[in-house]
């Protein structure tokens, strides 16, 4: 071995060096941000990790002589939209308001859905109080929508005086696949519903028959190309 | 003597410094393309589940791909929720209006800017170009691959497996109803694997295939080394070109197509042991220069695969990781064990011109 081979080798691994550096350039980000994850009072295992605890909320409708003023709003995280219309509390003096508490609640507390369905994230309840006096409101007088943000697309929006048995109630088509909506008329709990998902579990049992697979492969091959050219030789030695 | 094995034993040690010290921040490109990764992306759940449709994420979550058995044409909604392609009895069928089409032919990492064409208008009625035929259609989708920097958990503790988008979704639509399923996934932070085990497996071999070469009966252990390489890189690529799903036959001709200059490496090396086991020094030469060439591609070229855990493979990946250590350690080793071989039993070597030799000649 020369010094001038020694220098070649040199080179050869500094090229290497260099290449392997070019290979550090990081990807850009395309600009696709991923929706915001669903928030679980209770999350199904494989979303444990990472789960932010929903948020509650509190919709307050100003009374006047003619009844409450419209009214709306949404939870801190925006998985729950509340909308009152005009009226939907009767006057009830001196109270000056009606404040409407939403609270998410684990559905496997409450009844199960029907047959075929499965909760669709979490169950809301609503609560309805007059102020100051904190009576309670029964029902709404005029109509009033709710709509949920929902993990999976949703089939139904159940509702329940108490959470013991299940309503459907009237569907309000949503533009948005993760959405759905319902007019209701009483306090009480709202759930969405849908067909059970089907949890599809990542691959990755095979593995040992795959490590076999390939073992056997190898060695196939390695006898194969380790004894063609002795079955060559011992061909052409007898055609000889 | 000392100083050629020297320079490859620098060479091969400078090599692999330089490539798993980048190998944290780096991307390993394998024959197909594909770049490692520590990010898993993965299928969760298709609701409602429909029998003939299948989803499956491709190229480590870079594309997804979409089969439609049902007999109804089932189209894909892109980024805006706009009808992006159709899978149906008449083939596979893109809408050229809409913007996802554009967006998704920007590969990651060249641009995040996407010129979208006049043309292109996610509200306006489809407009369907055919692509071809087929019950399949594969896609990049941006929703299902991490593409950004590392979020601030990962970063904080990269040594912990963590869920960083727990829930992307790409919505289908079938039948002339449009019935809607949503197939979602997550983006998962897996960290690799440590690094040093491979490493001393390589090393490991680097010197069997070097002691191969001053064996006794060196034609013997150098052949049979060298059918081990040949048969491990075959099956190695055969793994990196099935990698996106196919079926062994096509992963055939795609390992083929892909590796034209590493098949042509296969041919010298098969050649190459049976001019071993004849003792002939030109065999020994030959498995050097193959050993070289697909230690470098084989090795060199898939060496990221030891510190990523989400590897371009087919192969389970224990096993892709343990043929980039043969095709490095064996791979270098037998340009070693094959030039220890010509210098020590050059008397059996014709032409090789050894110290036995010279003093003989003297």
């Amino acid at each position: 071995m020369t010094g001038a081979r020694l220098r070649r080798g040199l080179a050869l691994a500094l090229v290497y060096v260099a290449l392997a550096a070019a290979y550090n350039a990081r990807p850009l980000f395309d600009g696709f941000a991923p929706p915001a994850p669903y928030r679980w009072v209770s999350p199904p295992p494989e979303f444990r990790a990472g789960n932010v605890v929903p948020q509650p909320a509190t919709v307050e409708a100003p009374l006047g002589p003619s009844g409450s003023a419209q009214a709306g709003g949404s939870s801190g995280d925006g998985q729950v939209i509340l909308s009152f219309a005009a009226g939907a509390f009767p006057a009830q003096p001196p109270d000056t308001k009606v404040v409407v508490q939403v609270a998410p609640v684990d559905p496997a507390t409450l009844a199960p859905p029907p047959a075929g369905l499965a909760a669709d994230g979490n169950a809301y309840r609503l609560q309805f109080a007059y102020e100051p006096s904190k009576s309670p409101a029964a029902a709404v007088a005029a109509p009033a929508d709710i709509f949920l943000v929902v993990p999976e697309p949703a089939q139904s929006l159940l509702f329940s005086a108490d959470g013991q048995a299940w309503e459907v109630l009237p569907f309000r088509p949503v533009p948005d696949l993760h959405q759905i909506g319902g007019a209701f008329d009483r306090p009480g709990y709202f759930l969405a519903v849908a067909p059970p998902v089907d949890r599809l579990r990542p691959g990755g049992g095979g593995e040992a028959a795959g490590v076999l697979r390939a073992v056997a492969a190898i060695a196939a091959l390695v006898l194969a190309l380790w004894f063609l050219p002795v079955g060559a030789r011992r061909l052409r030695g007898r055609g000889a | 003597m000392r100083r050629g094995a020297l320079a490859l034993l620098v060479a091969m040690a400078a090599g692999l410094a330089g490539g798993v010290a980048g190998a944290p921040r780096a991307e390993a490109h394998t024959i197909g393309g594909v770049a490692a990764t520590n990010y898993r992306s993965e299928i969760t759940s298709m609701t409602p589940r429909t029998p003939g449709v299948t989803v499956r994420v491709r190229d480590l979550g870079r594309r997804l791909e979409l089969e439609n058995r049902t007999g109804e044409d089932v189209v894909v909604a892109g980024y805006q929720s706009e009808p992006y392609l159709r899978v149906g009895p008449a083939g596979v069928f893109e809408n050229v209006r809409s913007p996802s089409l554009y967006q998704n032919k920007v590969a990651p990492g060249s641009s995040s800017l996407v010129e979208l064409p006049e043309i292109a208008d996610p509200l306006a009625p489809p407009e369907w170009r055919r692509r071809g035929g087929g019950d399949s259609v594969s896609w990049r989708d941006h929703r299902a691959r991490w593409e950004g920097d590392d979020p601030p958990a990962v970063r904080a503790n990269p040594g912990k497996e963590q869920v960083v988008v727990p829930r992307w979704s790409v919505e289908l639509r079938k039948g002339a109803g449009q019935s809607p399923i949503v197939v979602a996934g997550r983006i998962s932070w897996a960290p690799g694997p440590a690094v040093w085990p491979w490493l001393v497996a390589t090393l490991a071999l680097f010197g069997l295939a070097l002691a191969a070469g001053s064996t006794r009966r060196w034609w013997v252990a150098l052949s049979a080394l060298l059918a081990v390489f040949l048969a491990v890189d075959m099956v190695r690529l055969y793994g990196s070109a099935t990698q996106g799903g196919g079926s062994v036959f096509g992963g055939l001709v795609q390992a083929l197509g892909l590796g034209v200059l590493e098949v042509l490496a296969w041919g010298a090396g098969a050649w190459a042991i049976g001019a071993i086991q004849r003792q002939r020094a030109v065999g020994v030469y030959a498995a050097m220069a193959v050993g070289l060439s697909i230690g470098f591609v084989s090795g060199v070229g898939d060496l990221l695969n030891l510190a990523y855990s989400q590897v371009p493979t087919a192969l389970p990946t224990p096993v892709a990781r343990a043929a980039v250590t043969v095709c490095l350690g064996v791979g270098f080793g037998l340009a070693a064990g094959g030039f220890v071989a010509l210098r020590k039993q050059g008397p059996v070597l014709p032409g090789i011109s050894t110290a036995a030799s010279r003093a003989g000649a003297a």
